[in-house]
């Protein structure tokens, strides 16, 4: 099993298997929900030569929310795998480095208190997320940067930021549905506006992410060793950080605070693939999409017509997986 | 390629480690650093290899300030293992020592296939894991996995090798390995080799030069038959012990007693 794993044929069949996964996942979100559309209209319509109710709603409903979830489900993949080896800590996430907290408060700020503004939403969450992170990598710098100290200052800020989340929620309690929602994140009513404010992240980000494939391979040895190669260890920490910043908090500003795919996708993919960035992150990448992609169509047909957020099933559905996948390898 | 530090000192939070330590290892050689616990030889192994740059003085390479070299180009020349290494569970001896030609390779420019895996096979069968290469590296024993990790260093191809307690934790068998190793890469290959050794009689018995770390100094540095006596080990590690030579002229000691 461990050669297998560490060959390069493997390794390359799993991510042609991930891509398959990703591309069923993404098909199927097309097609089924509270109308089914058959395959062969969804080609037609992909193809542009299609009219009729079917291709409007291909069009201005499915089409856009399917690629929101695949652009989530890449995008915190990438971000939890770059971050688990940058603060070599198996349970570093997107939330750990405050994206979720900063982008729950700025967000739920907008919902409870500025009800009226809720078109702000996003962009606001956004900002909210990557002042938190650049908060706490302040505060965690003290000559350099240590993991274990980005990580508790993580945890603290989270904890400072969760308290005026709850605050917020008691004192507006009577409006908390739609921020109820946003907390475990969703992809009801996600439509083009959201495609464009993520998709520049998911390429830029997931092109430096696999440029920097190598670099995170040598972290992984250690600071003094990857020193000791030639890595300018500081500078890249920093600058995979921002990568996993910005890739987590174009999502979670657009979804909510989806809390699962950023922690359990990457380390699945590990499971299966091995630490190689080089596969990791691709392999990562596709199985976020699939991930994604498959819960919420089953989000929103298995209990038609309530429509659960995406977050809950995920959750439910992924974490007796990842831990299955934990025994049989250990 | 020499290495020279000119009055360095190093201070970590506030507390002074090293102090105007002013020594040249010799080129070509093998040099131990000898000392007692906590004396700053690890702190001085990493200022000298580049790993810690926080330092005042100079360290010198070649005539050049370490501090004006590029990471790359010094990983090119000078290879470093500090102590307790960790690699991720899944990766096997061959990508491990894969990662040694790290610093030969670049965005906008192609390594050289064959001479990577020159390199990589050169390193494997120098430090004898070749016929581990698909083995994972942290299922190995003790001294399958030091032999493994010196192999990453040496397929970057160095001039200089530094080691940083290389033989701790390991039986005297593997010990006399890893020793054997060094000993014919400075041989065959001409590598000029610094390294951290609490083993004295080791220390002795396979370098050219020790240098003595004590007090934040350089309590003195030479060649081992001028360095080791009984008013050193006393001076030095407190410690009472016997001085003498075996029928093959090599200096042994006994410690007798822990001298209060």
């Amino acid at each position: 099993m461990s050669d297998n794993k560490s060959s390069v044929k493997w390794r390359i069949s799993i991510l042609a298997i991930f891509a398959i996964l990703a591309a069923v996942g993404f098909l199927l979100s097309i097609m089924l929900g509270s109308v089914s559309i058959p395959a062969q209209e969804v080609f037609d319509s992909l193809m542009g030569n299609a009219t009729g109710t079917h291709e409007k709603i291909l069009n201005s409903i499915r089409l856009p929310r399917t690629v929101v979830g695949a652009l989530v489900g890449m995008n915190l993949a990438l971000s939890g795998a770059i971050l688990q080896a940058v603060m070599k800590n198996p349970l570093a996430d997107p939330h750990i480095i405050g994206i979720s907290s900063g982008a729950g408060i700025a967000g739920i700020m907008v919902m409870l208190i500025f009800p009226g503004y809720e078109m702000f939403v996003t962009p606001v969450a956004f900002v909210g997320a990557m002042m938190a992170a650049v908060c706490i990598y302040i505060l965690a710098w003290k000559n350099g940067i240590r993991p274990v100290r980005i990580i508790l200052a993580g945890v603290a800020v989270s904890a400072f930021l969760g308290a005026g989340i709850s605050g917020m929620m008691i004192f507006h309690s009577d409006k908390i549905h739609n921020a109820l929602m946003w907390m475990v994140g969703g992809l009801s009513a996600r439509s083009w506006p959201h495609v464009a404010m993520i998709w520049p992240y998911s390429l830029g980000g997931g092109i430096l992410a696999l440029l920097a494939s190598r670099h995170i391979n040598i972290l992984q040895l250690g600071d003094e060793v990857a020193k000791g190669l030639g890595v300018r260890v500081e500078l890249t920490r920093i600058v995979l950080t921002a990568i996993a910043a910005l890739l987590a908090a174009s999502a979670v500003s657009v979804v909510g605070l989806l809390g699962f795919v950023g922690l359990i996708v990457p380390h699945a993919a590990r499971l299966i693939v091995g630490s190689d960035y080089r596969f990791l992150l691709p392999a990562s990448a596709l199985l976020g999409i699939g991930v994604v992609t498959i819960c919420d169509t089953v989000a929103r047909v298995a209990f038609a017509p309530v429509e659960l957020p995406v977050g809950i099933l995920m959750a439910a559905f992924g974490a007796p997986f990842f831990l299955f996948l934990l025994r049989r390898e250990l | 390629m020499s290495i020279k530090a000119k009055n360095l000192s190093v201070t970590i939070n506030d507390k002074v480690i090293l102090e105007g330590i002013n020594v040249t290892i010799p080129n070509g050689k093998i040099t131990s650093v000898i000392g007692p616990n906590g004396a700053g030889k690890s702190t001085l192994l990493k200022a000298v290899a580049g790993i810690n740059s926080n330092y005042g003085g100079q360290v010198i390479i070649d005539g050049v300030d370490l501090k004006k070299i590029k990471r790359k180009e010094l990983a090119r020349k000078l290879a470093v293992l500090p102590q307790g290494m960790q690699a991720p569970p899944d990766v096997t001896v061959e990508q491990l020592v894969d990662y040694g030609r790290f610093p030969y390779r670049s965005w906008f420019k192609k390594s050289n296939r064959i001479e990577d895996e020159e390199a990589v096979e050169w390193a494997m069968s120098e430090t004898n894991v070749s016929h581990l290469r698909h083995r994972q590296v942290m299922s190995l024993s003790g001294g399958e996995r030091q032999r493994a990790w010196i192999a990453m260093a040496l397929a970057q191809k160095p001039e200089i090798l530094i080691l940083d307690e290389p033989t701790t934790y390991l039986d005297i068998a593997h010990q006399l390995e890893v020793m054997e190793i060094v000993k014919r890469l400075n041989e065959n290959w001409g590598i000029t080799v610094v390294m951290v050794l609490h083993e004295l009689n080791q220390a002795v018995k396979y370098s050219d030069y020790l240098v003595v770390v004590k007090d934040k100094g350089i309590y003195t540095a030479g060649a081992p038959d001028k360095v080791m006596n009984e008013t050193f080990l006393k001076d030095v590690f407190g410690v009472r012990a016997e001085v003498f030579s075996n029928e093959r002229g090599e200096q042994i000691l006994t410690p007798v007693e822990v001298l209060k």
